[in-house]
């Protein structure tokens, strides 16, 4: 029995009709349009090694900093609108099944490195570093004391009290002193962490420790402090306050952190998401740059605990342009300011809606691993800082950083690579820059540093393919390519535990080789004649690491070097994740 | 027509979610993301002259719309905060500055809301004499001012004077007779001077001599025709002194968060009528213990208490009815509107369970059962009141901060948001 169609039920179905087929016109177009566009994955000309955001601008307005909202925004707001955003979610959910991938950032070159910029200068991992660069870092000059240090500005604000001085040279430099309870932590974890992130490649502030004759400090006429909320002229009295809580060494000298004042003008905080609208040189997100992405990486290591928009720096320097500081290195290592870090600080955000829940509703009986670990420390000058309760996957810092929260696999193995790097004399000499007067607290501070390096890549590396340092030379026929093992050179495995197994063709098709190789090297014949019809031919090498004669996870690197008639160069990398 | 807008809906997600995943086809596609200029070097200028830049496609753009409205609006939050951040910074540091102002709020108290602001100064006059006032505006045109000032005694270690003063408006005050519920306006002033002593780390004791002055009027909520009125009897002026002492004996453990271990409190005043020859006793018994759950941390405990208040009539007519021991509101049977049993006496006994939410959150899980009495032979199991509830407590370093609450009971169900703590 048929019934006839009401006449509501044909109007609805002619509303329906336009509805349908202009969404489905919409899907048709987006998916054709996406599925036949492509790039390809290595450069056809020079391979880009430098962001041009040096551009001469005017000089942007200053930015105020927000110490709270900051935090309240990263911690809410920003959370919520994460999940109000599709892509993300999309991608969330499309990655499992294979639809989606993971948002690569947007700064990087064909060999998947970040080129350098306002925000990153190739350091350490590129140009390798003597131990007195490591040593000496950002720093031109250190605090002249011998002579007098002029306040020509000061802050009382309790225990984080300091000033800024103008020393004998005339230099001028930030003086913050170590909380009472933990003489020489602070400093010595503000110029360590200056040291890292130098070498590492950022932009920091100088950075020194500095032993000063205290009844060598004058104020200058017109320095005001503020007391009960109004203003009024500094006075010795206060400065003495300031130093209070210090104890003189034998020779009556204090210990200080000093930081030198930035060539250029400060305008406030970056933040690590969206860009500047002042600064038309600031085109990419910072949430996916991929310096600040990998930074995450390289915070877990030193357990970088406050890296957030506030304890970051624009200067427009001289050249007219802005340079991207990253400072405020107090609460790295153990120290959390004047204080020490809490076992939970590197474990989970200062609120954590995760581990809120699951405490919740399971009634108190999950424990989080944080409150399993004694908060205690064997050395006051290195504080709570410790490898054992390290889990590199899941470091995060106390408050959400929109910029580590994008952090894909490949940024984290740029930042691993980074950490690694670092040679275990590179880390004692770094730690030694620190002036940590006991011996013992050194050397568990350089072990403690290790094993969490070794953490890193261990853990990272064995996520993606660790090769790394591509090259090929070709001579006579003879075509050879070489390539490092991240994994073998950090020492986290014996080099007879890895093979690589390749398959090498043209990017024509041409097959080339294929096999096996116990060493980071291949060697093979590459027939001249295929040079012949063109001045360079383009070679793909396609690479697994057998990790223990077995594939890692099966994650494979596509290798794209220019073979020419006199010269080879490497102008792709595609790392599968 | 369901089988359109179903159709309709089913056809939306799906197109959405394909164009979720377009969206990222075409920005990988289109070089939009994780793709480099390096291969501009096809044109005439050289990569390294070319930046980078985010941009995003018209689908992308179409899928993030939800996170940009939510995003822009909150930036009024945010720029309030901004600016209270320059302005008012002890805003943001409770009482950890010297001076500031802090909002606050209750419900489920003497009504059904309240809000209000907390000034306070840790040294007005001298280094550490902190003065507190702190106002309160609620429904029914509720008033309440408090007014204090801390006077630290040198000569005692932990000990001080304390000055203080309240006046309180109520128009619409809750009053039961048996099942019903009356209302009465009480406009109540009191000043007080109070002791605090500190023996040792244990044993605190304090002494008090108070004035109050309460009036009860016929609320203007009542009408003229209701056969259920506030007693005359009741209204009218009374102004009572207090005399009274309290000792506590404090062997629990524990910082932010109360662990483990007991307290004892005791404690007795004596009133007298400044307008009668009307005076009375009152003495109150109050137990806490902490007991941690065995096998898991010790934040994670039972709490129990246990407090008796019983007040003895030694001349006049009668105690006056608001002095007299009651049950129910946001310290003790939860569930119950404040003020819902009157008596000579209280007996109220609460077990709450808490646990850690976060760091400076608990969950409480709570059962309260009390009753009121005349006499000590009127106890009976029978005529315990019970309710029960959950709530949120946040913590400082100096215990609790605030809690949130739900409480239920036969009566109702109640929402509770309060600064102090029940035990």
């Amino acid at each position: 029995m048929s019934s006839k169609p009401s006449k509501k039920f044909i109007l609805l179905q002619d509303r329906f009709n336009p509805i349908f087929y202009s969404v489905l016109l919409i899907l048709l177009v987006t998916v054709l349009a996406g599925g036949c566009s492509s790039s390809k994955p290595y450069a056809t000309g020079p391979v880009k090694t430098f962001d041009p955001d040096t551009t001469r601008i005017p000089m942007p307005s200053s930015k105020e900093q927000f110490q709270y909202w900051d935090r309240i925004d990263n911690t809410t707001f920003h959370q919520i609108g994460k999940v109000l955003d599709l892509n993300r979610v999309f991608r969330f959910l499309g990655k499992p099944i294979g639809l989606a991938s993971p948002r690569e950032a947007d700064n990087i070159n064909k060999l998947d490195e970040v080129p350098e910029s306002s925000w990153y200068t190739y350091r350490h991992y590129h140009n390798p570093m003597t131990r007195e660069e490591l040593a000496r870092g950002p720093n031109t000059a250190e605090p002249d004391t011998s002579g007098p240090w002029t306040i020509f500005q000061a802050k009382l604000e309790g225990a984080m009290s300091g000033f800024f001085f103008e020393d004998a040279s005339g230099e001028r430099f930030l003086a913050k002193f170590d909380g009472p309870e933990y003489p020489g932590l602070m400093s010595s974890v503000e110029v360590i962490g200056s040291r890292i992130f130098h070498a590492a490649g950022y932009t920091v502030p100088e950075a020194a420790v500095a032993y000063f004759n205290p009844d060598q400090v004058l104020i200058r006429p017109g320095v005001e402090v503020e007391d009960n909320g109004e203003m009024r002229p500094m006075t010795m009295d206060d400065y003495r306050s300031i130093i209070s809580g210090q104890s003189p060494y034998d020779d009556g000298t204090i210990r200080v952190f000093a930081s030198k004042f930035v060539d250029g003008r400060p305008l406030g905080p970056w933040r690590f998401r969206g860009t500047y609208r002042d600064d038309p040189n600031d085109r990419v997100d910072h949430e996916h740059r991929r310096e600040l992405r990998g930074m995450r990486v390289i915070s877990s290591w030193v357990n970088d605990t406050d890296r957030r928009d506030a304890n970051s720096m624009f200067v427009y320097n001289h050249d007219g342009y802005i340079d991207h500081y990253v400072q405020d290195f107090g609460n790295i290592l153990g120290a959390n300011g004047h204080s020490i870090h809490r076992p939970i600080q590197g474990q989970a955000y200062l609120i954590d809606p995760r581990f809120m829940l699951l405490n919740t509703v399971s009634f108190g009986t999950y424990v989080p691993l944080w409150e399993t670990i004694d908060g205690s420390y064997e050395f006051p000058q290195v504080g709570y800082f410790r490898a054992d309760v390290f889990k590199p996957g899941r470091w995060v810092p106390t408050h959400p950083n929109p910029a580590f929260e994008n952090m894909t696999l490949r940024d984290a193995f740029w930042g691993a690579k980074i950490v690694m790097n670092f040679s275990d004399e590179d880390i004692r000499t770094m730690v030694e820059t620190g002036l940590i007067y006991d011996e013992r607290a050194v050397d568990y501070l350089v072990e403690t540093l290790i094993q969490r390096r070794d953490m890193i890549g261990r853990y990272w590396f064995k996520r993606i393919n660790p090769l790394d340092r591509f090259e090929a030379t070709y001579q006579d026929e003879r075509l050879q390519i070489s390539f490092s093992d991240l994994y073998i050179e950090g020492n986290l495995n014996i080099p007879e535990s890895h093979r690589y197994q390749y398959q090498i063709e043209t990017i024509d098709g041409e097959f080339l080789a294929d096999g096996v190789t116990d060493d980071p090297f291949i060697e093979l014949t590459f027939p001249e004649h295929l040079l012949s019809r063109n001045t360079h031919q383009i070679v793909k090498v396609e690479l697994y690491t057998l990790r223990n004669y077995e594939h890692s996870g099966d994650q494979k690197i596509d290798v794209y070097f220019e073979i020419g008639q006199n010269h080879t160069r490497l102008v792709g990398i595609d790392r599968e994740t | 027509m369901h089988h359109f807008y179903s159709g309709l809906i089913i056809l939306l997600c799906t197109a959405t979610f394909l164009l979720g995943f377009s969206a990222t086809s075409v920005a990988v596609g289109f070089g939009l993301e994780a793709d480099s200029t390096d291969s501009t070097a096809i044109s005439d200028d050289h990569p390294n002259l070319q930046p980078y830049e985010t941009s995003y496609n018209a689908a992308q753009h179409i899928l993030a719309l939800p996170s940009y409205l939510f995003y822009w609006t909150t930036r009024p939050i945010g720029w309030g905060v901004q600016y209270a951040e320059t302005r008012f910074p002890y805003l943001f540091e409770g009482e950890r500055g010297d001076y500031g102002i802090l909002p606050f709020f209750e419900s489920g108290s003497k009504v059904r809301f309240a809000a209000g602001a907390l000034m306070f100064h840790q040294h007005v006059f001298r280094p550490n004499h902190e003065a507190r006032v702190q106002f309160l505006y609620g429904t029914d045109n509720y008033r309440d001012i408090k007014a204090q000032y801390r006077i630290p005694v040198s000569q005692q270690h932990n000990s001080e004077l304390v000055f203080s003063g309240e006046y309180e408006k109520n128009p619409k005050h809750r009053f039961f007779i048996d099942d019903d519920r009356l209302f009465y306006s009480a406009e109540d002033a009191a000043v007080q001077v109070r002791y605090n002593s500190t023996f040792s780390s244990r044993v605190r004791m304090q002494n008090f001599v108070n004035y109050t002055n309460n009036t009860a009027r016929t609320s203007s909520s009542e009408l003229p025709d209701d056969p259920l009125t506030f007693p005359e009897s009741l209204k009218g002026n009374y102004e009572i002194l207090t005399f009274g002492n309290q000792f506590a004996f404090d062997f629990r453990q524990g910082e932010m968060r109360t662990v483990s271990g007991t307290q004892l409190i005791a404690g007795a005043d004596m009133a007298t009528s400044l307008k009668n020859s009307t005076s009375y006793f009152r003495y109150h018994l109050e137990a806490h213990q902490f007991i941690p759950v065995p096998f898991l941390p010790e934040t994670r405990r039972f709490g129990i208490r246990g407090k008796l208040i019983k007040s003895e009539l030694l001349s006049g007519d009668e105690i006056p009815f608001f002095d007299l021991p009651n049950l129910g509101g946001s310290a003790d049977l939860r569930g119950f509107r404040s003020n819902r049993f009157r008596g000579k006496g209280s007996l109220i006994f609460s077990a709450e369970y808490r646990y850690p939410m976060w760091d400076v959150l608990d969950v409480t899980l709570f059962m309260d059962q009390g009753q009121v009495f005349n006499n000590f032979s009127d106890i009976g199991m029978d005529n315990f009141e019970s309710s029960y509830g959950f709530g949120v407590h946040i913590l400082t370093a100096k215990g609790l901060a605030f809690r949130a609450e739900m409480a239920f009971s036969t009566e109702a169900t109640r929402y509770i948001l309060s600064i102090t703590p029940t035990f």
